[in-house]
């Protein structure tokens, strides 16, 4: 009478768990590969980008371009594109999080060191 | 309450007996992986750090009853505040009802047999501790004891022989320890839900502990890696903070308060969803406005990430940004004011039993209502530039942490005490002295509001003696509530005497953790519950009595 | 008060402790809902059980001796260990935020002093480092994606060269930074506090704090990654049970993720 009920209860009908029996989803190795070569070709952009002057957009290709790295990382490398949406939301929201912190004291930081 | 009858039979097995015969009571306690236990230990440790840091409160207060050095010289009063403040916050207040009883109450309240990962909770417990001893260890290792203020401004922290480094790595531990609590019990909200036991049907203490949980994981390292630069500062010359190596100390400011501003609202979640749950059973209601209550503490942790600024209007923020800073904070009112109301709401034609969990309830209600009326004064910008660093300051926060986080803590113990040790306290004297914590606190703090309002600095260890009778006062109700404290923990521990109580559930409560035996067994639930109704509502068989 | 125990109406089976609403009979597997006192089935009739329970519901305890509670304790959740995991990662995403921040916040007060600086990093090593960590990024999916497939030889193979990688990446900066020092530049640096102007020394002590703060995480990857081959060696980490290969996959990507910002906001100022 100790488990074979819980396992009624706990399994049946269990939406909100999640699904406690999730597979892991399988990723083929010629994904990952194409993905790194993606990876070295954005590298090789980047730093033949710094090479030519673009004034104050240097920074902003700079950075739009490891932003394009790291979503290839975070999507295929860590799974992210195949994960539950949860994942997304919950990255999303730390993402989100960062940016408030970063764009306002950003911004007080312009304001009082410019006068 | 419930039928009276003959025989008393507790359950053989509680989670307290569990493993009693195989192993000694130190591997059964500080290397149990039990949630209850954990919870216990943070609970008993907290208690200690908080009497210690009483005791650092009282010393205060009795170097304020006059001008000048009454018992110690400044350098001393400066230690004893901080080391008060870090007591009361990183060691009390931050871990809180989350660590106590988050810990202990979150599997039981939605129907699990423990958080997400067991070891992980411990290990928590243990960087507490050690964060706690390296803490208290600073002052007697290294350089003169810490005397900053629990805020660690940058240059002076950096600059000072004072014992900064190993405090600072203490700060560090505890904090660690908070991210994985919140690690922990977010991903068990998630995962855990017993069937049945939808989002919306969760009690709302674990709503707050969810919330709290994110605060925990997205704030939590900012103060991390301010306090990796501060040591790096202090050991390496960094500069980051120092204006003659072309660094800035405000922005330490900015680093710390980026934490330490979501920190209250980690202080006060968990506060609030304990008053969410004592207000039900007591007022014999269904809470009014459920999902308002559960949504109004998500709000608080967005709004808690973008005012920060509030606590730096004085130090050289651009007008633009401080007016942005100051409009934002007003909107963390919104959320807070939907639960007062939603509370207030639902005792309305309850029937209410007025026993010692809802006497602190109602004190929490119009304590914290207090404290945070005082928190918009203190956001209107032009009114802060005055009062920044008075004790209206000081009275605020101990308004809201202590009438707030405090008196909803003592809430809690007496709600809960008697489902963890099956022990009943006189409910006579738990009043009493509840009654008492509240006249002394308020004899405490307004002469705080009112003399920080004409002027007085906070920190200060002397002062005009235009405020000699306002100290006093103030001192004199610091005594009436240490009285008080001492007398409400005392009856606590005195149930222990008694003998233990047969019924479970003595309050009538509706939530799971009333439902299992007290104390409870170390599975929680012999079979794994399904819910079909919400949190508050009552079973027709209670109704029917 | 007495405490009633509850039992099936059809078979009698115990239904001590029982609190759901709806509970399968261990006994007979009839479906029982909870009434008043007790349970009856749930296509009707009566109710048997004891009388009226003292305290309908509550749970008691299960009996160590008869149960094993140490198993039903033991608790599996492939997506909670992810779900924490991933959680650990977004601590990970504010502490080095937070430095990023200061980061951002000097470079816009010392652009000319950042960039003068930053021409004296070797771009090379920088570049063959972001390669490094790139590949040992790949080499570190490959090796899950292989476990899934049950290829163990494959996966330990992979898992050395991601780690192999890894040291790489160490010993360049061992040597990126011991030429540093050479040259009298490191924090807290006399010379460097003569002769060099405050945004110059505030770019090299950040280059210090943050290239030194990834690369306590890379090592910390490292000893993860050194557990997780010594496992998989043991088969305590195997094709059914591999999370802690995935976590610990997660967590290098992290240390990947961080020296893609790195490298171009120290490396290619341009």
């Amino acid at each position: 009478m100790s488990h074979e009920p819980e396992h009624a209860g706990a399994h049946h009908h269990d939406p909100f768990a999640g699904g406690h029996h999730e597979q892991p989803h399988e990723v083929g190795y010629g994904v990952f590969v194409l993905v790194w070569l993606a990876l070295l070709c954005f590298t090789a952009i980047t730093v033949s980008a710094a090479g030519v002057h673009l004034g104050k957009w240097n920074v902003v290709v700079a950075l739009a371009i490891a932003t394009v790295k790291v979503f290839l990382v975070l999507s295929f490398f860590m799974h992210l594109r195949y994960e539950s949406k949860l994942f997304r939301l919950m990255f999303g929201l730390s993402v989100m999080i960062l940016a408030i912190i970063l764009g306002l004291t950003f911004v007080d930081w312009e304001l009082w060191t410019k006068h | 309450m419930s039928n009276g009858a003959a025989t008393a039979v507790l359950p053989e097995h509680t989670f307290l007996n569990f493993e009693e015969e195989e192993k000694s009571w130190f591997k059964r306690w500080i290397f149990s992986v039990d949630h209850k236990k954990i919870g216990i230990l943070y609970g008993t440790s907290m208690m200690l750090f908080f009497l210690m840091g009483m005791t650092l409160g009282f010393l205060i207060r009795l170097e304020m009853l006059g001008p000048g050095s009454t018992i110690m010289g400044g350098r001393t009063y400066n230690t004893v505040f901080t080391l008060h403040g870090i007591t009361m916050i990183f060691l009390f207040v931050i871990p809180g009802l989350m660590a106590s009883f988050g810990n202990f109450f979150l599997p039981l309240q939605i129907g699990a047999r423990d958080v997400a990962f067991p070891r992980l909770n411990l290990f928590s417990w243990w960087l507490f501790i050690s964060g706690g001893a390296l803490i208290y260890g600073s002052l007697f290792v290294g350089g003169t004891p810490i005397d900053t203020g629990w805020t660690f401004y940058a240059p002076y922290s950096v600059k000072t022989s004072a014992s900064v480094s190993l405090a600072g790595l203490g700060v560090f531990f505890v904090g660690f320890s908070s991210i994985l609590t919140g690690l922990n019990f977010v991903t068990t909200v998630h995962r855990m839900r017993c069937p049945g036991m939808t989002w919306t049907r969760m009690p709302l203490f674990v709503w707050t502990l969810y919330t709290t949980g994110w605060l925990q994981i997205l704030a939590t390292p900012v103060i991390g890696i301010t306090l990796v630069m501060l040591l790096l500062e202090r050991l390496l010359g960094v500069g980051f903070f120092d204006a003659s190596k072309g660094g800035d100390p405000v922005l330490f400011q900015h680093l710390f308060w980026i934490y330490s501003h979501p920190a209250v609202y980690i202080m006060i979640l968990p506060a609030m969803g304990a008053v969410s749950e004592i207000i039900p059973v007591f007022t014999r209601r269904n809470i009014y406005g459920y999902k308002y209550i559960a949504f109004s503490s998500v709000g608080i942790a967005i709004i808690a990430y973008i005012v920060w600024g509030h606590h730096m209007f004085t130090s050289g923020m651009a007008d633009s940004s401080r007016i942005a800073f100051s409009l934002l904070t007003f909107f963390v009112a919104i959320p807070t004011a939907i639960k007062i109301f939603n509370w207030i709401a639902t005792m309305y034609k309850g029937s209410i039993t007025l026993e010692a969990p809802f006497l602190y309830a109602l004190a929490f209600i119009f304590l914290f209502s207090i404290g945070g009326f005082s928190g918009l004064v203190q956001g209107a910008l032009a009114a802060d530039i005055h009062l920044h660093d008075t004790t209206y300051i000081v009275a605020h926060f101990h308004y809201v942490m202590f009438g707030g986080t405090g008196f909803a803590f003592f809430g809690a113990l007496h709600h809960w005490w008697p489902k963890i040790f099956a022990r009943m306290y006189n409910r006579k004297i738990a009043k009493g002295a509840a009654v008492g914590l509240f006249v002394g606190f308020n004899i405490l703090y307004i002469p705080l509001f009112v003399m920080g309002f004409l002027g007085m600095p906070r920190r200060y260890f002397d002062y005009l003696p235009e405020y000699t009778f306002g100290h006093q006062v103030s001192t004199v109700g610091s005594w009436i509530l240490i009285g008080s404290f001492l007398l409400m923990l005392w009856n606590l521990l005195r149930s222990f005497r008694s003998q233990p109580m047969t019924d479970p559930n003595p309050w009538n409560g509706t939530t799971l953790e009333w439902k299992v035996a007290s104390p409870p067994p170390v599975e929680n639930f012999a079979i794994v519950p399904t819910v079909h109704r919400g949190p508050y509502e009552h079973e027709p068989e209670a109704v029917r009595k | 008060m007495e405490y009633k125990l509850l039992a099936c109406p059809a078979c009698g089976a115990n239904l001590d402790g029982v609190a759901s609403e709806t509970v399968e009979c261990g006994g007979c597997g009839r479906v029982l809902v909870r009434e008043a006192g007790g349970y009856r089935a749930k296509s009707g009739g009566n109710g048997g059980g004891a009388g009226p329970a003292s305290n309908p519901g509550v749970q008691a305890a299960l009996d160590p001796k008869r149960v094993d509670i140490h198993a039903l304790l033991h608790h599996e959740d492939y997506v909670g260990a992810k779900v924490g995991m991933w959680l650990f990662l977004f601590t990970e995403l504010l502490l080095f935020g937070g430095m990023f921040l200061v980061y951002s916040l000097y470079r816009a007060k010392f652009s000319k002093e950042f960039h003068a600086a930053a021409l004296e990093l070797n771009t090379g090593i920088g570049a063959l480092n972001t390669l490094l960590l790139l590949t040992s990024s790949l080499t570190v999916a490959l090796a899950i994606a292989a476990i899934q497939k049950g290829k163990r030889g494959l996966c330990l193979l992979l898992l050395w060269a991601t780690i192999a990688q890894g040291l790489g990446f160490m010993v360049n900066k061992y040597f990126e930074w011991s030429y540093k020092f050479g040259h009298k530049i490191y924090p807290g640096s006399l010379e460097m506090e003569q002769s060099r102007t405050e945004g110059e020394i505030i770019f090299y002590n950040l280059y210090f704090v943050m290239t030194g703060l990834h690369g306590l995480h890379v090592l910390i990857g490292l000893v993860c990654l050194g557990f997780c081959v010594v496992w998989i060696m043991k088969n305590w980490v195997r094709k059914d049970d591999f999370v802690v290969l995935e976590n610990s996959g997660l967590y290098w990507h992290l240390v990947d993720l961080i020296w893609i910002y790195l490298f171009p906001l120290f490396y290619l100022i341009s």
